[in-house]
């Protein structure tokens, strides 16, 4: 279901016609965003564009079929989290951690991210297609299947990685380090 | 409707069970390989195989279907220039299936082969090979390459910006994100994009 505001073809946030940014109501919408995310329960079908989280520990959460496009994340520690088909594109991801982290069929597209940490996690089948990653380091993690493509890398690390059938096609690179990672069997 | 992704090694290739919410009915798009985990997925959910789509005629999209039909009666739809050695109902361009309570736009899109086919369900297109997270499907040649670019202008980049890519393989996307970043398709194709201005503020 897309926004009832006129022109807007926004997906609505879980309860109301309207998209987080025509919502009446934003701040009750964030703060019940907010407890989502820092309750045990799985998170499953939860939908809520272009809104701000700072400073948040999540639980090892597990979130599924979600839709978090367009958001602001600082300093979020995401780690042990599981995303599964949960679309994260064209958000901006500042200090945040993703460390042991479980993604697969998830979409970080359009995404910028500066200073985020995804060490030693499982990213698979994982689209980060047009990110821009300023520091960002992605050690001792299995990429299989995950895309890169047309994105720019600067001073980003893929040490020790699994980058079988990985894309790194139309990427604009600088200072990466893909050490000890098998980057002969990506695509690039 | 419920989305559930499923991959296998053998061929590389995604098979997407789809349902709508309120039924237990399913349909399952391009039975790759039909292994314990697809199964399991199909049972723990609780539902009622009945039909399965196929993109198109390539081995690693249809493989598993004869294990497929071993175990369920499912009716196979596929593409009106297929010639299958098994029985099916074929499906035209611009036809409006009505399968497990669910309408399904059949978009005829080639160039990867010719009995190409998207699936349209909702928000969400199933592209098969035809367009990928990032590139287009591969082709024999220049001709079918021009073909396949100008189908997919034409054909799937007028959609909503918002529309979920289910793709044959690889990762999930997004008609915007393939608007911006899908290098087959901005080297060679006429569509607009917004790229050219996306890091102007740096």
């Amino acid at each position: 279901m897309t926004c009832a505001h006129p022109g807007c073809r926004t997906y609505i946030c879980e309860d109301g016609p309207f998209c987080f940014r025509h919502a009446p109501d934003k701040q009750v919408l964030q703060k019940r965003c907010i407890e989502t995310f820092l309750n045990e329960e799985p998170m499953v079908d939860f939908s809520l564009t272009g809104s701000e989280f700072e400073d948040l520990v999540l639980p090892k959460k597990e979130i599924t079929a979600s839709n978090l496009a367009w958001c602001t994340f600082r300093n979020i520690d995401f780690s042990h989290s599981t995303l599964i088909n949960t679309f994260f594109d064209y958000c901006l991801f500042e200090r945040c951690k993703f460390n042991s982290i479980l993604s697969r069929y998830s979409v970080f597209s359009g995404s910028k991210m500066i200073d985020c940490d995804f060490s030693g996690s499982i990213i698979i089948h994982t689209n980060f297609c047009g990110v821009d990653t300023y520091r960002c380091n992605f050690n001792d993690s299995d990429l299989y299947f995950s895309t890169f493509n047309s994105s720019y890398l600067r001073d980003t690390t893929f040490e020790d990685c699994n980058l079988k059938k990985a894309d790194f096609v139309h990427t604009d690179q600088r200072r990466v380090s893909f050490r000890y990672s098998n980057y002969e069997e990506a695509r690039h | 409707m419920n989305i559930y992704q499923h991959f296998s090694v053998v061929g590389f290739c995604n098979t997407y069970l789809v349902a709508s919410k309120t039924h237990s009915e399913a349909l399952l798009i391009d039975p790759g390989h039909v292994d314990l985990e697809l199964i399991n997925l199909i049972e723990s959910n609780n539902y009622h195989l009945k039909h399965v789509l196929l993109t198109h005629r390539h081995v690693s999209h249809i493989e598993g279907l004869g294990t497929l039909q071993k175990i369920y009666g499912v009716t196979v739809h596929g593409s009106s220039f297929s010639s299958y050695d098994f029985e099916y109902e074929s499906v035209e361009d611009k036809q409006v299936l009505n399968l497990c309570n669910l309408q399904i736009e059949v978009i005829h899109v080639p160039g990867h082969s010719l009995d190409s086919m998207v699936y349209k369900i909702d928000h969400a297109l199933f592209t098969g090979d035809t367009l990928l997270c990032g590139r287009i499907g591969s082709t024999p040649g220049y001709r079918e390459q021009a073909l396949l670019i100008n189908s997919i202008n034409q054909r799937l980049m007028n959609f909503d910006e918002n529309t979920l890519i289910f793709p044959g393989h690889g990762t999930a996307t997004k008609i915007r994100i393939e608007r911006m970043f899908n290098h087959d398709l901005l080297q060679l194709g006429t569509i607009q994009t917004e790229r050219e201005h996306w890091r102007d503020e740096e």
